[in-house]
């Protein structure tokens, strides 16, 4: 239907104005209508809600408020003495290190096996969306998976231990703060190292054949044609792969949420769910929740141009785009 | 031929638009559409919704609302000239769901609440005086008094009421406890743990007796409710955290019953906790009444039969749910009328008490019908009766709008680290502390 009514236009166009030209200036502008439908959505949704936000952080809104008075920087003041928040922050590091660096270098054996042409490993497709697997599985499955896995005195995994001699009374791992941490990390680092996997395999590829060639040609090892072409090539995908995760590391929320809510001892409360929890419970200090929020965002900011500038100064090479 | 694109991209912009907002602005137009959202543990259930005009918009937590309304309210009174809308949201996201709209246009009508929340909304001030309305006034005489002391606000403003009290008990087990205590009667029984060092002596006597193969309770969710009750203070009084002297013995006596295994310390509420119902693992619970209805009963049909109640160390109420209307309603004279009859109305009451076992808000219902119960789950023990007497000891001006978060911070950080031994006392408090004064930044902690 639309196509015959287009015919139409154009053909009515045509005898109307002989000037093609004319015609073809015409139809620019429908680029910016077609667009619009994106600016709109991302005014409304993001926008709007940033700067409100940022405006929220200098208010008082709390409670049932609903009006919101100035008050200065009094907000990030507060913020700044809050133990609960600096711990937030603390956990939240200590969950990203504790999974990001196993991730990365798993990911990264992975993906040198997988493109290294010698090993020649069979069934690669069914191994990379078996390791991406769990990437595709939602958060509260997943967490709820792992919660019955972990679960007190009559969990699987303690059943199994202890008919393996391996403890004599059943471990109670949600009370335990390593315990928590770890088995947050481990579910991202598990979650996310198909889909690290399939990023740097990717960079890998994009590789020029022939550098790989003259290396074996000039009596290069694997491991010297590795650390001495695949590492420095690497190194804009691995930045990639470093600030998204950060990003996603610093706004962990779900997994720990869903698993202890924070607990225990308040050892698995991210800047998230610190977030959360001051905007939807208790006095639903909406100002702190705000004022949080803008933390967080400059802490983002902050940190992802550290490490793209520490990146840069080693040169930054075309391939970036090449990969991406 | 140029309006025809024109129409074409708006009408695929109004519909991506339209899509996104949901149903969050719509709600005055009349929005029926049915959205099904998730809880946290990825329940579906239908988002709630507001009727618009001529329209009673009615958003509870509880089945029991329905049923109510369907088959007691709609029956008795069939010719309405409007309609009633039920929204059913699960008691975790009530809050979540009620908040942002509370205080707005798109209220619903009337609002159920439960004990742990009910003053959060009562002292939001966004509830209208139950006693401008003739009917309610005066039928809530016949209320009991710490029911209408919950619906209160700090003003004296009464503005939310409910048709039920909810006392609690301890329900045990008689034939463990003839076997291996020796005692043969609630009213040995309730000697014998009439205060918390007798219940500690009982429970030690306990295992002694079975080598530690039976429990005294479950899990320190059988302690810390009655002791909660027996506070002297609420949470919070005049804006400052009020940690009461009865907390200090919870802590004491929730460690050294984990410490003596004189618990099963099973989490509240868990697998654990409702399996050993049906077990001879453990002695008693601390339940109220509804949770012999909702939580014992249908887990314990093995052992039906076997249970009694007694008092306990202290008398304690858990949980009720209260009604308000809100001030944003159009239609507050309908929604006093259903407020009215369901929690005021004498024949409303006694049928419910009769059909349901639920103990009534109103006095003299409860003094008329509690003579006549015997439950066969409890051998013929009449629990009306017993619940009755425990009634006048509820002190209702110890609920305060912060329990629900601080009673929880306080079984998260201090009650259950603690007693497992995981952290001192001092330590557990400033945990304790320090969430508090982050959840309620205005409030004087220490």
């Amino acid at each position: 239907m639309a196509t015959s009514s287009d015919t139409t236009t154009e053909s009515k166009a045509i005898t109307k104005r002989p000037k093609n030209l004319a015609k073809r200036k015409d139809a620019n502008k429908w680029g910016y209508f077609f667009v619009a439908p994106f600016f709109i959505f991302f005014l409304i949704f993001n926008f709007y809600p940033m700067f409100y936000t940022i405006y929220l952080s200098f208010t008082d809104l709390a409670g049932w408020a609903t009006e919101a008075n100035f008050v200065g920087f009094q907000n990030f003041e507060r913020l700044y003495n809050n133990e609960l928040f600096r711990r937030s922050v603390f956990n939240t590091t200590i969950l990203w290190l504790v999974n990001f660096f196993p991730q990365i270098i798993l990911a990264f054996i992975l993906a040198y096996w997988f493109t290294n042409r010698r090993m020649n490993l069979k069934a690669t497709g069914f191994f990379k969306s078996m390791f991406y697997l769990p990437n595709i599985i939602t958060a509260a499955s997943v967490a709820l998976i792992f919660s019955s896995l972990f679960s007190y005195p009559r969990g699987p995994l303690n059943l199994i231990m202890m008919d393996w001699g391996l403890i004599s009374s059943p471990i109670d791992f949600f009370r335990s703060v390593i315990g928590t941490r770890l088995i947050v990390s481990f579910i991202q680092f598990w979650m996310w190292y198909g889909q690290t996997t399939i990023v740097l395999q990717a960079g890998i590829l994009g590789i020029d054949e022939n550098l790989f060639d003259a290396a074996r040609v000039d009596g290069a090892t694997d491991w010297q044609s590795f650390t001495k072409i695949t590492m420095p090539l690497m190194k804009p995908i691995t930045l990639y792969v470093l600030v998204t995760s950060l990003i996603g590391g610093l706004q962990i929320f779900d997994i720990p949420y869903l698993l202890t809510g924070g607990g225990p001892a308040q050892s698995v409360e991210t800047m998230m769910i610190f977030i959360y929890k001051q905007a939807f419970q208790g006095g639903r200090n909406l100002n702190v929740a705000s004022t949080a929020s803008v933390f967080l965002l400059i802490m983002t900011s902050i940190l992802s141009l550290f490490i793209f500038n520490s990146f840069r100064d080693k040169k930054a090479r075309k391939s970036v785009k090449g990969v991406k | 031929m140029l309006n025809k694109k024109w129409f074409l991209g708006l009408a695929t912009m109004s519909a991506l638009t339209l899509a996104a907002c949901g149903n969050g602005d719509t709600a005055d137009e009349g929005a029926t559409d049915e959205e099904v959202v998730e809880t946290e543990d990825g329940e579906a259930f239908e988002a709630p919704t507001t009727g618009g005009e001529g329209v009673l918009d009615v958003w509870t937590f509880t089945d029991e609302a329905a049923t109510m309304i369907n088959d007691y309210y709609l029956e008795e009174f069939p010719d309405l000239d409007y309609e009633i809308n039920i929204s059913e949201v699960p008691t975790e996201e009530f809050e979540t769901q009620l908040d942002p709209v509370f205080g707005t246009d798109s209220a619903p009508d009337v609002i159920f609440a439960e004990q742990a929340f009910v003053k959060k909304y009562v002292e939001s001030g966004m509830l209208v005086d139950l006693s401008q309305f003739e009917g309610i006034a005066s039928g809530a005489e016949n209320t009991f008094d710490y029911v209408k002391e919950i619906g209160t606000q700090e003003d004296g403003t009464f503005v939310a009421n409910s048709w039920q009290t909810t006392p609690g008990a301890f329900f045990y087990r008689q034939d463990l406890a003839s076997e291996h205590l020796g005692i043969e009667s609630p009213e040995d029984m309730q000697a014998a743990i009439s205060d918390w060092d007798g219940f500690l002596n009982t429970a030690r006597d306990l295992k002694e007796a079975t080598d530690g193969s039976v429990y005294m309770v479950s899990s320190r969710g059988d302690l810390n409710h009655p002791y909660y009750m027996s506070r002297e203070q609420g949470w919070v009084v005049d804006d400052t955290l009020v940690i009461d002297d009865q907390l200090y013995e919870l802590l004491d006596t929730a460690k050294t019953m984990v410490d003596e295994g004189l618990m099963m310390d099973a989490d509240p509420q868990g697998e654990e906790y409702f399996a050993a119902m049906n077990g001879d693992e453990v002695m008693g619970y601390s339940l109220p009444t509804w949770g012999m209805h909702f939580w014992l009963k249908p887990n314990a049909d093995e052992t039906a039969g076997n249970w009694r109640m007694v008092t306990g160390p202290t008398s304690y109420f858990r949980g009720g749910t209260w009604m308000g209307i809100t001030q944003t309603s159009d239609m507050q004279e309908e929604a006093a009328q259903l407020v009215e009859w369901l929690t005021t109305s004498e024949d409303f009451m006694r049928t419910w008490a009769e059909e349901t076992g639920d103990v009534v808000s109103h006095e003299g219902v409860v003094e008329e019908v509690r003579g006549d119960y015997e439950e066969e789950f409890l051998g013929g023990q009449n629990h009306y009766d017993a619940f009755a007497d425990a009634i006048p000891a509820i002190d209702g001006s110890i609920i305060t709008e912060y329990d629900q978060t601080i009673s929880g911070a306080f079984d998260d950080l201090a009650l259950t680290p603690y007693s497992k031994g995981e952290v001192t006392q001092e330590e557990a408090i400033e945990a304790f502390k320090l969430e508090v004064q982050n959840l309620y930044p205005n409030l004087q902690v220490d």
